[in-house]
């Protein structure tokens, strides 16, 4: 299915779905979604549906055990005593921690064997089984997980109906590529009726063709040129190239991922439904920390709520904050545990992308930069209130913007190659081997983007940066283009529409390529 | 409800102008090859009485244009490059919705294509595009493509596909980067689709055989199917199998062979020009080595089809009929194309090619030291310049009649230029050496009256031209009718010769 049969299929289901009665609508988006993977991924159909079961019957069994111990204390509060109370609530924490470790143990298993097995036997040296990678597997697995938790921390009741559930979890939107959705914030949205609200229809539309312009125009123009340069051989390209490379593969990589983001982001808000945002202009991001808080947003908050807290929380980390408040003063014991934290969370975000060793080392790279900021944290910010003029001057905030742009670019050199040694080789070119000659309009059409297409990419991208600058300083530029008179409107409209279907990279002629996050 | 109305009719009116929009850019981004093959078929349709099918074989060797100033002839060539016949039977359909021809004159080439299609999918562009969406060639599209096996080069399946052949935008939106002026205001040209396929080409090696193989595939399905629905459109067929060099391990031919018998089955009449060997002169008629005919070549084939389609089939001849004035226009911009053609022509032997064309009367000098002497394409491309082909009386049966025009005195030694004068009007060569006069139908031509200069005295006034010192052969094209000469040059040879 490619990505206009995608938006048209939404298009005629959120036209189905205010056809039909308001309690028939969730049903109707089930169906839809369901018809969906099965259409997609007709063999994976099992996987996503035990997903959904499994953690819906352990959230229901934990629901249930939560109810009883509470119903019990209080028939029996007469003759409880406070410990009474609270061995019984141990009790069923601990039973409830069997069904939530269960549950877990059966959807990370699933993911780990069907996602790294070939991984492994690769180290090992054998052939690959070719084991079938269900469709948005990492997504829901973390989706469905994450509601788990919730219901095991007692911050959600548990969802009674399973279709309902099974809605929650198979949303097919989010399915390619995220976002990844909290129970809280979505299943209400899933399941209540939305009246037709032209504006929010038009909203959706809106960003359904940005989230395409930027994915068919931008990512996937940019893309043979990234192709050609990461997989020249090693020595072939100077570091000039590597650096247009790596700047190129920054580009396809936000237009890519972000703009799948908008276009089924768009696709829910034709329904009324508002998925969580996944980024926030993440190449204005003024340190690494924040960058992280503006890319796959999402994920960053799953990772923070279910991987991050909960290991800075623990017992022995306790501990250890309090060794080394001793040794080296409270604020070192503050930042520990977020340091250590954020290497943590990184090296999982590294190994979700693929078991092997650049992404590792791109996850460390990371996870180690973070940790070494929250280190250092204490001396920035007594630096910054040495220097208070110097710090709130635009200088130093575009100086700090560019320097996070050289950070995360510097991580993309592990990201994008296939191994640790080519990212290296590359770095280690531009430094010693600029090479700057062999950039030339002869050059990026051998890397497949001719003079036209260059120009084309330049305008879109300048257009990117706009839009993007002016919602840095809180203007929404999608809002203020359905504000403007109709024929304004009209005009910016159909050219969009147009540069989409007209510049696109699309068609039989082309080879429109997957959603990088696709593979994840 | 009002609101419902209102915002109903807002989203209407937003996708008509985006509909509108599409349509026009399309229009502008879409190849204009297919759309110049079928708006000028469309423009003309119901005035059609033969239509020519087939593959490039056809596209090349017939020139509508000049079955119109010979014969009379109303006629179109919808074939097209690569087309298999199936593909040419749903080029039919779509062209009988809005014509009715007397006769289809259908090539077999492509008779030996076991599937539906062949694997250019540029090619089904080529012949399907232009003609308007409507229910027959949706089903053409669907019919075509039903294969599930079926893919073109690059791999792609055909099903896949369809949605490109019934909506071309969907593989022409890239061309944006191609755009010309041209296709902001396309011209479509007046050779009514066939194409002049200039140069001279070394044929292949060809042997004949006379071996059929056993009638399968959809080649010969779709040939019934083309001969049925003709029969019972009260269409007459005319089958051919048009000149190329032929070899003999080659299946085309077996199956070449076999269409005589379906042929006979249904009572209509097959020409295998493969077999009238000696009608075309491959050493100087081919554009490439073992496929397509050059202007010389398709010269040649078009006069023996108008002969045939009038004496045979009693085809009409419309010129000055009334109804028919804008053919005549139309002659005169393809007239002006050819000599257009002639004066860009930069290789020597194809200009010399070119003086074989039976719409103008040449001259031709060539000094005493011409190279031409010394090159075997060259006297062979003057020989056929000043041929005269005609089929003799029974079809099957065509010959060489170069003995009607020779240019006996071409390669005698002698002192000083050689001049022929080739007068299509009448028929006849005049030709003398040093010096001398050659009457001819619309006046004279004079040699030496100063070295190497010619003076024509014709009906409208005289002209004179002088051969430029050095270049091999000197040359004018002189309109039959008056000797008013249309373009002179001289011409150097260059090493080499062929393509």
């Amino acid at each position: 299915m490619s990505l206009f049969q995608l938006a048209a299929y939404g298009a005629v289901c959120s036209a189905v779905y205010y056809l039909v009665p308001g309690r028939f609508r969730w049903m109707l988006l089930l169906a839809a979604s369901l018809g969906f993977y099965a259409f997609r991924a007709t063999a994976a159909l099992p996987f996503i549906l035990l997903t959904a079961l499994s953690v819906w019957a352990a959230a229901v069994k934990m629901g249930q055990i939560a109810g009883r111990c509470e119903t019990q204390i209080r028939e029996e509060r007469e003759t409880l005593t406070g410990a009474d109370r609270k061995r019984l609530r141990g009790e069923a924490r601990r039973r409830k921690r069997r069904w939530m470790l269960g549950a877990l143990l059966l959807n990370f298993a699933i993911l780990a064997v069907l996602k790294y097995t070939d991984d492994v036997r690769g180290w090992l040296g054998l052939s690959s089984l070719g084991l079938l990678l269900p469709l948005g597997i990492s997504f829901y697995t973390f989706q469905s997980t994450g509601y788990l938790l919730d219901v095991y921390n007692g911050k959600t009741e548990p969802e009674r109906n399973p279709a309902k559930f099974c809605l929650f979890v198979s949303f097919f939107p989010q399915l390619l590529q995220g976002p990844i959705g909290r129970y809280d914030d979505l299943a209400g949205q899933l399941t209540n009726p939305h009246d037709f609200d032209l504006q929010a229809i038009k909203r959706g539309a809106v960003l359904l063709f940005w989230g395409l312009l930027k994915k068919l125009v931008i990512a996937d123009r940019v893309l043979p040129l990234v192709d050609a340069v990461f997989s020249a051989e090693r020595g072939s390209m100077g570091g000039a190239a590597a650096l247009v490379g790596v700047l190129a593969y920054s580009l396809q990589q936000y237009c890519d991922f972000s703009g799948g983001i908008d276009l089924v982001t768009g696709i829910a808000e034709l329904f009324g439904i508002r998925l969580a945002p996944n980024f926030r202009r993440p190449y204005f991001a003024v340190s690494l920390a924040d960058f992280w808080r503006r890319w796959h947003i999402s994920l960053g908050a799953w990772m923070r709520d279910y991987v991050f807290y909960p290991f800075a929380l623990t017992s022995w980390m306790g501990k250890l904050s309090k060794a080394v408040k001793k040794r080296f003063g409270t604020e070192m014991a503050r930042a520990l545990p977020a340091a250590l934290g954020n290497i943590l969370v990184f090296l999982l975000v590294g190994i979700w992308h693929g078991a092997t060793s650049n992404y590792i080392l791109w996850g460390l790279y990371n996870g180690v930069l973070l940790a070494i900021a929250a280190l250092l944290e204490p001396a920035f910010k007594r630096f910054g209130e040495k220097h208070a003029a110097l710090v709130s001057g635009r200088g130093f905030h575009v100086f700090r913007v560019l320097r996070t742009f050289a950070i995360v670019n510097i991580g993309w050199f592990f990201d994008r190659c296939a191994h640790a040694g080519d990212a290296l080789a590359m770095m280690r070119s531009v430094v010693c081997d600029l090479r700057p000659g062999q950039i030339s309009l002869a050059w990026l059409e051998q890397c497949g983007l001719p003079a036209a297409d260059a120009a084309v990419l330049a305008v879109f991208t300048l257009l990117l940066f706009g839009v993007s600058l002016a919602g840095e300083h809180g203007i929404q530029v999608r809002d203020g283009l359905l504000r403007l008179v109709l024929p304004v409107r009209w005009a910016l409209l159909y050219a969009l529409i147009l540069s989409v279907l007209i510049l696109g990279v699309w068609g039989s002629g082309f080879n429109e390529a997957s959603f990088i996050y696709f593979q994840f | 409800m009002r609101r419902t109305i209102r915002v109903f009719l807002g989203c209407a009116v937003f996708l008509a102008g985006l509909a509108a929009l599409l349509a026009g850019f399309g229009r502008v981004l879409e190849y204009k090859g297919s759309r110049e093959k079928v708006v000028p078929f469309l423009e003309r349709a119901e005035q059609l009485d033969v239509l020519f099918l087939g593959d490039s074989h056809a596209y090349s060797d017939i020139y509508p244009m000049e079955l119109w100033e010979n014969y009379g002839i109303a006629s179109y060539n919808l074939a097209s490059y690569n087309l298999p016949i199936p593909a040419s039977y749903w080029v039919m359909r779509n062209a009988l919705r809005v014509c009715r021809p007397k006769v289809i004159v259908l090539d077999v080439n492509q008779v030996w294509e076991q599937a539906k299609l062949c694997d250019s999918s540029s090619d089904v562009h080529t012949g399907l595009d232009g003609f308007p969406l409507n229910r027959t060639k949706v089903e053409a599209v669907f019919d075509l493509m039903d294969d599930p096996q079926l893919t073109d080069k690059n791999g792609r399946l055909y099903r896949d596909l369809r949605a490109e052949y019934i909506f071309p935008f969907l593989k022409y939106h890239d061309r944006w980067s191609d755009l010309s002026m041209e296709d902001l205001k396309p011209e479509y040209g007046k050779e009514l689709g066939g194409e002049r396929n200039i140069g001279v080409a070394r044929p292949d090696a060809y042997e004949l055989t006379a071996a059929t193989a056993d009638e399968q595939g959809f080649g010969f399905v779709y040939l019934r199917r083309i001969l049925e629905e003709c029969r019972d459109a009260g269409i007459r067929v005319l089958l051919t199998n048009l000149p190329y060099p032929c070899r003999n391990n080659n299946d085309e031919q077996f199956y070449t062979n076999a269409v005589a018998y379906t042929a006979e089955e249904y009572g209509v009449e097959y020409i295998d020009f493969v077999y009238l060997d000696q009608f075309v002169d491959y050493s100087t008629d081919c554009y490439d080595p073992g496929s397509h005919l050059n202007p010389s070549g398709a010269w040649k084939v078009t006069d023996l089809l108008g002969q045939h389609l009038s004496e045979a089939y009693g085809v009409p001849d419309h010129r000055g009929e009334a109804a028919y004035a804008s053919w005549e226009d139309d002659y005169a911009v393809y007239r002006a194309l050819k000599l257009k053609s002639l004066r860009e022509e930069t290789d020597p032997r194809s200009f010399l090619m070119l003086l074989s064309d039976p719409s103008f009367s040449a001259v031709v000098v060539l000094p005493e030291d011409s190279a031409v002497y010394r090159d075997d394409l060259a006297m062979q491309l003057l020989q056929n310049a000043g041929r005269r082909h005609l089929m003799m009386a029974d079809a099957g049966e065509a010959v060489w009649s170069d003995y009607l025009m020779p240019l006996a005195h071409l390669g005698e030694p002698g002192r000083g230029p050689y001049m022929a004068v080739i007068d299509r009007a009448a028929g006849t060569v005049g030709e003398c050496r040093g010096h001398g006069r050659v009457r001819t139908s619309f006046g004279s031509v004079a040699l030496g009256d100063k070295p190497g200069g010619v003076r024509v005295k014709g009906r409208h006034g005289s002209f004179r031209f002088d051969a430029r010192p050095g270049e091999d052969v000197h040359a004018a094209v002189l309109d039959s009718e008056t000797g008013e000469v249309l373009y002179e040059r001289s011409v150097r040879l260059k090493k080499g010769g062929r393509k």
